[in-house]
């Protein structure tokens, strides 16, 4: 292909806000493995996301799941 | 029986069993430090468990906190059959549960008391000798939860006595009393509740039945599921008489709940979740108001597995989700606007080395478009993309270990669009860089974007109008309002552009005399409406006013876009929406959002947007003809799938091998020739290069070679048939059905395109289906022809035998032109006319006799006679039309062009006796024996 690229349009897209701690994502029948926390700070603050998921992956690991706070629109 | 789970090997967990976690506890304290218990399976089983206690400090670090807890407090927290948080208002957290080393099993409350860094067991007794109500059985489940009337919490508890079949349900209120090393738990004895039944026949609860409310809610309630997976609201539990409601409201509901979460938004309102019993629906049901009553049941379906909800939800009802591909959803409706708003949290992913702790590994999505210098997309473009510390780089399927800035090739595809998933270490994203060389030099930009799933996706409206910020604006007011960039060198110059919008953006500048109209100068400004601090005003060159512009339109304008999908992918545009709010236009089409961002942006683009309006009208009429078209050849589609049900069968069966010729030509308007002709190859996979031969073949064949780039509607009917020939042709079918195909073209150009059907079908050697109401095509390109009446053939033969001896009177009035002539033997009064008559078969109800069987003879010879009408003369032959009684004609088919006719001659006709066809009542043809 000889054409010149003249712009490269990229948009980053962090799987939805959320830093994704990883093994596979969840075990099967996670009931009493999937629990949601939140931290009083943010929540006071009224910043953003508080909400925090802890669970367990495919293999029985923990997995955490946080807002990702570096992520913004521009 | 105590399980083998001794305090020395606390926080170990058993080799001999599963390292899975079987179950979890946490919350955050104030100091926002995050406490977990993580439960795994002991060798006796997955209940009772031992438990690791893990923090996570405010730099993100876990560290594994067993260690340092005393022996008692690992005594009650390992071993346990169930154990929870209940994180109070003040957002201090309690765990607490049954563990198997606290006497033959006990109840126990245990806190983190920061100050110390340690857990401090606050309460701990035997189910045996429980002061509140001795005797618990092991099965006894328990919940904290709120407390009222001075008590600062609850402990609810059910179990079953020995001996009765009903589950009793028991509340206590407590105080705590909290201190440094030394918080004190206590009953509150002037509150206890009798034992009760709160509602007969409920069944059986597990603690997982118990759903309590968040510990801010400030009301003694708590939900209960009872046996039926009904769910009950439970309130006024510290008093004499609670209530206790069914979870019901609206006309439509869940069937019951196996599995439901409860929480408590900014205004005191709470939201129960409910994955419904069967359907897996996700439903959520909503007080009215704070502490009021419940409103109706909303189904949200989706197929999930578990829930979960945060106890406050600042923003809204919120929760997360695992849905039967075990993807983890986090699902959130605003406030304001009530939008829902699904985000995909995580899907599967390969797995990462075994290890204790959290794996840190982020995940990333990349869209790229590649464009050339008119904006166009490039298809096949290679763009090289590299990260600023290790990650793995997944594209087209195929991952690479990348190093540190090590380039990566990604090839676009046929829309210049590729996709990139990065998974890369660190809770960081990697610093992305592009470029169009291997060498990473060439023109490199990037931008990040958020972007979520949304139901109805809401327009995000500056916190403060700037209409209402422009008002009166001067230099100060802008700056004090945040609406200049403090950077900017001249700020004045701001407000001399905002005046030179004119009074649509400043509608009071001028009488308010702010600004100076006079210095209106500045030719590219902006305001960015998506910087967190809010708009903020810059001035820009004149190339990024045009890079800005291109973004907000689109590089090739939004209404050429709109024309390409229309004309290319109008089957595939889903949505399409507009919206102005404030001063931000946002355009949804197909979920992709476009927004102007600037309300010299907004102004640019609404005047190229009318340009282009008015030089694309042309266009817009050519876009119309093509949908035209298109419709044209979808009620061709119906009508012969409708009709037809072998060709029904036959476009369902691309694998039968069959090709299709259409009445209309069912061209595709927006495909070239080639493209049309080379549509039925490429879909099935062909290489281009024998799609290419194919084409050419057929175009030569059919003569459409020299318009191969031409649409359709550049071309008359008799090439379109040509190229819709053409298309089946390439395929190589083993079989044609074409659907009155010369139907639409004239006549002089259906005889030659018969001719060429005929020589095709014959060079090819390919069985064709020809459905026609031409008979001269049937006769002339058939060898064998079903002549259809009613849905049924009343006659298959060969073309002339079919026209010499056909079966019916329909088949023989059907076949011939002019028709058969139908007469009753009575008709027949000619002087010849006995004699025929007797050699007619019994049972003779009509006679039929072709135009070209009868003949001029002397009267003595006739068998009818009758007055010329009118007469045909076409040059090889001369039709005569006979007047008959009954105000019917008779044809008569004569070669040349006779002499001595007049208007009204009489004329005596005859035909021999083996060209006359008999016919009974029924209409079917009578053989001689």
């Amino acid at each position: 292909m000889a054409t010149a690229i003249a712009e490269i349009d990229i948009g980053v897209n962090l799987i939805d806000n959320y830093l994704y701690l990883m093994d596979s994502p969840v075990a099967q029948d996670p009931d009493g493995r999937f629990l949601v926390v939140q931290n009083p700070a943010v929540l006071q603050s009224g910043s953003g996301q508080a909400s925090e998921l802890l669970t367990v992956d495919g293999d029985g690991q923990l997995v955490h799941y946080i807002p990702d706070t570096q992520s913004n629109s521009g | 029986m105590v399980p083998d789970c001794t305090p020395p090997d606390y926080g170990q967990r058993d080799s001999a069993t599963s390292s899975t976690i079987i179950r979890l506890a946490g919350y955050y304290d104030q100091g926002g430090i995050l406490n977990l218990l993580a439960y795994f399976p002991t060798s006796q089983g997955d209940e009772p468990s031992c438990a690791t206690w893990m923090q996570r400090a405010t730099d993100g670090t876990w560290s594994n906190a067993t260690a340092i807890l005393s022996n008692n407090v690992k005594n009650a927290l390992a071993c346990t059959y169930q154990t929870d948080v209940y994180v109070d208002g003040n957002g201090r957290g309690y765990f607490y549960g049954v563990s198997a080393l606290i006497g033959d099993g006990g109840f126990f409350i245990a806190t983190y008391d920061a100050g110390a860094d340690k857990i401090d067991l606050i309460y701990s007794y035997d189910l045996d000798d429980f002061p509140p109500s001795p005797g618990l059985s092991e099965q006894a489940a328990f919940r904290m939860a709120a407390g009222s009337g001075g008590n600062d919490v609850t402990i609810l508890w059910v179990d079953m006595p020995q001996g009765s079949s009903n589950t009793e349900i028991y509340f206590q209120g407590a105080t705590i009393t909290l201190g440094h090393l030394n918080t004190t738990f206590a009953w509150s004895n002037g509150k206890t509740l009798d034992p009760q039944v709160l509602k007969p026949g409920l069944g059986v609860f597990g603690v997982s039945d118990l759903i309590a409310l968040p510990g801010n809610y400030g009301a003694d309630a708590i939900i209960l599921r009872d046996a039926a997976e009904v769910l009950y609201f439970v309130s006024g539990y510290n008093t004499a008489s609670p209530a206790i409601t069914p979870l019901t409201g609206g006309a439509e509901q869940p069937a019951g709940a196996v599995a439901a979460t409860v929480g408590q938004d900014s205004n005191g309102v709470l939201t129960v979740f409910a994955i419904e019993t069967g359907t897996t629906n996700l439903w959520y049901l909503q007080q009215q108001q704070a502490g009021g009553s419940f409103g109706t049941w909303v189904n949200l379906a989706g197929t999930l597995t578990t829930i979960a909800s945060p106890a406050t939800m600042a923003f809204g009802p919120e929760l997360f989700a695992v849905d039967l591909s075990c993807d983890i959803y986090h699902q959130a409706r605003t406030l304001a606007d009530q939008v829902w708003v699904t985000r995909k949290v995580a899907e599967p992913a390969p797995s990462s080395p075994d290890n204790d702790q959290p794996q840190n590994i982020a995940g990333y999505n990349m869209e790229i478009t590649a464009l050339d210098d008119t904006g166009a997309p490039i298809p096949q473009a290679i763009v090289y993309v590299a990260a600023d510390h290790p990650a793995t780089i997944v594209v087209n399927c195929l991952s690479y270990h990348a190093d540190t800035n090590t380039l990566v090739p990604v090839e676009t595809d046929p829309n210049g669009q590729a996709t990139v998933t990065y998974q890369a270490v660190d809770l960081k994203p990697p610093l992305f860089t592009m470029s169009s060389n291997a060498d990473g030099s060439g023109v490199t930009r990037w931008c990040q974007s958020d972007v979520v799933q949304t139901d109805n996706p809401p327009p995000t409206p500056p916190a403060t109008s700037v209409s209402a910020q422009l008002t009166g604006a001067t230099t100060e007011t802008l700056t004090s309002n945040g609406l200049i960039d403090p950077s900017y060198s001249d700020p004045s110059q701001a407000v001399q552009a905002i005046n030179a919008a004119g009074p649509w953006m400043n509608p009071n500048a001028a009488a308010a005399g702010a600004v100076d109209t006079s210095r209106t100068t500045v030719p590219h400004w902006s305001l960015d409406f998506t910087a967190p601090e809010g708009p903020r005003f810059r001035i820009l060159s004149d190339a990024e006013a045009e890079v800005m512009r291109e973004n907000a339109l689109g590089s090739s304008g939004l209404l050429g876009d709109a024309c390409h999908f229309f004309k290319n992918a109008w089957h595939e545009l889903q949505s399409f929406s507009a919206s102005l709010v404030g001063d931000v236009l946002t355009v949804m089409l197909n979920g992709e959002k476009w927004t102007i961002q600037t309300l010299k942006q907004a102004g640019d683009a609404l005047e190229t947007v009318f340009t282009r309006i008015m030089q694309g009208l042309k266009d817009l009429h050519q876009l119309l003809k093509d949908v035209l078209d298109w419709l044209k050849m979808l009620f061709e589609w119906s009508d012969i799938l409708n009709t037809h049900n072998v060709l029904r069968e036959a476009t369902n069966s691309m694998d039968r091998d069959i090709a299709m010729v259409f009445q209309n030509y069912a061209l595709y308007p927006h495909m070239s020739v080639f493209e049309n002709m080379a549509y039925g190859l490429r879909i099935s996979g062909r290489p281009k290069a024998d799609i290419a031969e194919r084409v050419r073949a057929a175009a030569r064949m059919l003569q459409p070679e020299d318009y191969l780039d031409r649409r359709p509607r550049q071309l008359s009917g008799g090439q379109r048939q040509r190229v819709a020939m053409g298309r089946a042709i390439v395929r190589k079918p083993a079989v044609f059905l074409s659907d009155e195909p010369l139907s639409n073209l004239d006549a002089k150009l259906r005889v030659q395109m018969r001719l060429e059907i005929k020589g095709l079908q014959h060079a090819l050697g390919v069985t064709a289906l020809y459905v026609t109401h031409d008979q001269v095509e049937a006769m002339t390109l058939a060898d064998r022809m079903a002549v259809m009446n009613d849905g049924r053939a009343e006659q298959v033969g060969a073309p002339l035998e079919v026209y010499a001896r056909p079966a019916t009177m329909f088949v023989a009035g059907f076949i011939g032109s002019p028709p058969m002539n139908f007469l009753a033997p009575s008709d027949l009064t000619g002087a010849a006319a006995p004699a025929l008559l007797a050699a007619l078969p019994p049972g003779t109800a009509a006679i039929g006799i072709r135009p070209e069987h009868l003949e001029p003879v002397p009267a003595d010879r006739a068998v009818l006679s009758g007055n010329a009408r009118y007469t045909e003369a076409l040059g090889a032959e001369t039709l005569i039309h006979l007047a008959r009684p009954e105000g019917e004609t008779l044809t008569v088919r004569i070669a040349g062009i006779p002499e001595g006719i007049a208007p009204d001659a009489r004329l005596h006709l005859a035909a021999a006796p083996a060209t006359i066809r008999a016919f009974d009542r029924e209409g079917r043809a009578i053989v001689a024996a």
